[in-house]
């Protein structure tokens, strides 16, 4: 009764600082979820979600904590939705995927770096002018990489995994919606092709009749399902 | 070859006669889009042992489906109308005569999507009636029957294992092709090649107790590109590699004391599309040795004489084909015919008796369609000195009587390096404007060329009063091995140049106008399309079919990803720039052409994001462009309503830009 009682009459005190909630309040806020301990207990992997300026959606990032103390930190930059952050049994056999952007980042970092022992790209980009091409949101790239493809192609070129794919040494795991309208099936092809060229373990799935995201529960179950497996296999 | 002169000149003559009296026949009229799609198509023809019959498969669209219908005719070589032989509800295709010349293998796919062609048997008799008897079923179906010499077995290719999965899709390799046998009266199949082996083509030996194969490892389409020859037993067993090959075989055949496996070889673009150098190799192992080094144009076909010292070869020369001896033991050519069209533009070939004495091919000029002939070899006083052809068919008489053709003509331009361009130019009956808009048409492959056959879109084209030029700009087959290969490593580069000579060399002539000229074309010849609207702004309309823009994305996802680090030379995952110097998309900012963009939604070959990019590109630019994409069509569309759209539109498009 007390704590209700407090709350419905506020102090004098904090009536001058805390505001009323509003509908749309809440959207500002920050959640944490999913958070994933490290086997020495020294560190803690999180997803921190939030909703940022020209983003219909809210983004997911993960975040890193040491339990002892100091400050949580971003660890990923994806722009989209990044999640299930695991730490690997000795914390140096690390792994990375992510979807969307995070699938971009995925690529892009197997491309550059040969730590990830291996990686999930899911409906990611593996070559941003072929991207352009077809997807439904062209003017996206054109943001995201501030050029313009007809006039820059190089741009467009130097920041596509496919430039480098022929470095790759991580086995990868590919995942794509076969109708995806905003990340067309074609990155997944081009990104799988360069890797079998190269005799690196990868597998490419298509799920038919799935756009950006997975839907159907068989396909969700199948994703997870071979996710695992292919972490199981190469972590 | 006197022999086709006098044929052909009696073929005019008889167009002549029809012109001349005009006052007596119903009007010409001329060909409009969805005029040609009332014709009938041959294809595939195969000449009995005994020479008495000619079997073929007969293409048309009939109502209530949406594609082609293909059904086996015959017809007697001595006369007489050829006649409906097989009854199948979608395609009856590859007929073959058994050695004994009294029965007919062919395939028959059944009605539903799933029912795949399965081998049917028929006896001669059974001409106009009989019913069909099934041989034996393959889950997978059954593709190119061939029976032993001996007659006691047919071969055939069948696809292994089930269909994959297709939710979710989970990409692997593809199936592999595996090469079978059946003994015509017990439904009985029998492996002949192992596990892990696609059979791409093979050849009987004349003892029919082995198989000479073109084959890989490798299951899938793009693999084609760098097979083997091989043998193995007929009854089965492992292949032993006989070759060393870094280019890809066709047309294999064995010598007939069966010591020799003979095939034509060279660096193409598309399988089945061949030409190039006759090669000896020892089936008992060692160098394979050219007999035709540097010839001047491109064997296809050949097939060796009884008396194992000479071959009857076919090829393609120029804007036509010819037919002639080959000397086994030196490589001397003699030839017996030297301008005859054959084998429905995918390559001179006959069939003929195994004494090499009478011939069956089929065959059309500007004003015929293909027909099945027949071809007898004539004696002079120097041994065998050409060949009598004979008409079987006339499967378009109104096409023949009725269609106003455009005159065709054939024409040679000078292109850098100093080469001698072929091409073959349509003038229009009725010129839109004096001199005509000029439309080029570059042809696929671009290992392919065009031969001086019936038009289809170029008469189309030239009836709405437009000029066409298509020519066989280097890399296309038929001068030779130096020539197809001159594309290697350059498309886009003396190729294109090659387009541009000819275009001036038509202005200069004063036949075209040179401010109205058009390009189009249809794979290779659709990324040359778009390539060309990327280099110049002198085409003022352009239709790109099933086109590459960029090369790199078309690697990606294409079926034949070999073909592209072929032609091109690199491995894009070595160099991915040179794959971006020579892809359209990368210059696609200079573009001012209005181009309509046509593409088949499931094309395996050139994927449809090709065409999406290139569309992209020229409308973010404002450049009028259309993309139009056709449901359920691969490379080539084959619906009817397809076929009729894409030619309503290319022509509107050309009316409204050139």
């Amino acid at each position: 009764m007390s704590e209700s009682h407090s709350l419905t009459t506020p102090t004098e005190d904090t009536l001058r600082t805390r505001i009323p909630i509003k509908p749309g309040s809440f959207l500002d806020m920050r959640f944490p979820t999913d958070a994933d301990l490290s086997p020495d207990g020294k560190k803690v992997a999180f997803v921190v979600w939030e909703r940022v300026t020209d983003q219909p959606k809210q983004r997911g990032n993960i975040w890193v904590v040491a339990t002892s103390e100091g400050e949580a930190r971003p660890f990923t930059k994806g722009k989209q939705e990044e999640s299930c952050p695991r730490w690997s049994p000795d914390g140096k056999r690390v792994a990375i995927g992510g979807w969307s952007n995070g699938g971009y980042l995925a690529a892009w970092a197997v491309t550059q770096t040969t730590r990830f022992k291996a990686a999930m790209m899911g409906a990611g980009i593996s070559d941003w002018h072929n991207m352009h091409a077809q997807t439904n949101i062209a003017d996206a790239d054109i943001l995201l990489l501030q050029a313009d493809p007809l006039e820059n192609p190089e741009v467009y070129r130097k920041h596509s995994p496919i430039t480098y794919a022929g470095r790759v040494t991580t086995p990868t795991l590919i995942l794509h919606g076969e109708n995806d309208p905003a990340v067309p099936v074609a990155q997944a092809y081009a990104f799988y092709r360069a890797l079998r060229e190269r005799n690196i373990p990868v597998e490419l799935v298509v799920y038919p009749r799935e756009g950006h995201g997975l839907s159907e529960r068989a396909h969700l179950i199948d994703g997870e399902e071979r996710l695992l497996r292919w972490l199981e296999k190469y972590l | 070859m006197n022999d086709v002169h006098a044929h052909s000149s009696a073929v005019q003559s008889e167009v002549a006669h029809i012109t001349h009296n005009t006052t007596m026949l119903s009007p010409r009229v001329p060909i409009k889009p969805g005029t040609m799609l009332s014709m009938r198509f041959v294809n595939d023809i195969n000449l009995s042992a005994d020479g008495q019959h000619a079997a073929f498969v007969v293409w048309e669209f009939v109502a209530g489906q949406p594609k082609e219908r293909g059904r086996v005719w015959v017809v007697d070589t001595s006369g007489g109308e050829p006649k409906p032989f097989s009854k199948g509800p979608k395609e009856d295709t590859c007929p073959r005569w058994s050695p004994d010349s009294q029965r007919l293998v062919f395939t028959s796919a059944g009605e539903g999507e799933k029912d795949k062609p399965q081998l049917y048997l028929l006896p001669v008799q059974g001409v106009g009636g009989g019913e069909a008897k099934k041989v034996c079923t393959m889950p997978n179906g059954v593709s190119n029957p061939e029976w032993s010499p001996d007659g006691s077995r047919i071969a055939f290719v069948s696809l292994e294992g089930e269909e994959p999965k297709s939710d979710p899709k989970v990409i692997t390799p593809d199936r592999h092709r595996r090469l079978w046998t059946v003994r015509p009266d017990y439904d009985i199949p029998e492996p002949v090649t192992p596990d892990g082996v696609t059979v791409w083509e093979y050849a009987w030996s004349p003892d029919s107790k082995q198989i000479a194969l073109y084959y890989t490892t490798g299951p899938d389409e793009s693999d084609w590109y760098h097979g083997q020859v091989g043998v193995v037993a007929a009854g089965g067993g492992a292949v032993r590699q006989v070759s060393q090959l870094n280019r890809q075989v066709s047309a294999l055949t064995w010598s007939p004391d069966g010591t020799l496996i003979t095939y034509i070889s060279g660096e193409w673009s598309d399988r089945g599309l061949i030409g190039g150098d006759v090669f000896m190799l020892p089936v008992e192992g060692g160098e394979a040795r050219n007999l035709t080094p540097n010839a001047p144009f491109s064997f296809s076909y050949c097939r060796w004489f009884p008396d194992g010292r000479r071959l009857l070869y076919a090829g393609w020369g120029g804007l036509t084909h010819n037919i002639g001896i080959l000397d086994a033991s030196d490589g001397t050519m003699k030839v017996l015919v030297d301008d005859f069209v054959m084998g429905e533009g995918f390559g001179p070939r006959f069939s003929a008796t195994p004494d090499l004495r009478c011939l069956a091919t089929t065959h059309s000029t500007p004003q015929h369609p293909y027909d099945a002939w027949f071809g007898k070899l004539t004696s002079g006083e120097n041994g065998i000195s050409g060949v009598e052809w004979q008409r079987l068919s006339r499967l378009n008489p109104i096409a023949e009587e009725t269609f106003a053709l455009s005159p065709t003509r054939r024409i040679r331009y000078e292109s850098v390096d100093g080469w001698q361009i072929d091409a073959m130019l349509t003038l229009p009956l009725t010129p839109k404007s004096e001199p005509p808009p000029l439309i080029v048409d570059v042809h696929g492959g671009p290992s392919w060329a065009y031969s001086e056959n019936w038009g289809y879109w170029s008469q189309m084209l030239a009836s709405a009063g437009f000029a066409i030029l298509q020519p066989n700009i280097r890399g296309s087959l038929g001068h030779g091995v130096a020539f197809a290969d001159a594309v290697v490593g350059d498309m886009g580069g003396k190729d294109f140049q090659d387009v541009l000579h000819g275009v001036d060399y038509l202005i200069e002539q004063g036949l075209v106008d040179g401010n109205r000229v058009g390009i189009m074309g249809w794979s290779y010849g659709g990324f040359m399309t778009a390539w060309a609207v990327t280099q110049t702004t002198r085409f003022k309309a352009a239709m790109m079919g099933a086109g590459v823009s960029d090369f790199h994305s078309f690697h990606a996802q294409s079926n034949i990803p070999d073909w592209d680090m072929r032609f091109i030379s690199i491995d894009p995952l070595e160099e991915p720039e040179r794959y971006r110097e020579r892809s359209a998309i990368t210059y696609a900012r200079r573009v001012t052409t209005p181009t309509l963009i046509l593409h088949g939604e499931n094309d395996l070959c050139v994927p449809v994001n090709q065409a999406y990019a290139f569309y992209r590109a020229l409308r973010e630019r404002k450049v009028p462009v259309e993309l139009v994409v056709y449901p359920r069509e691969g490379h080539g569309p084959s619906e009817k309503e397809h076929l009729r759209d894409l030619e309503e539109r290319m022509l509107g498009w050309f009316e409204k830009y050139l």
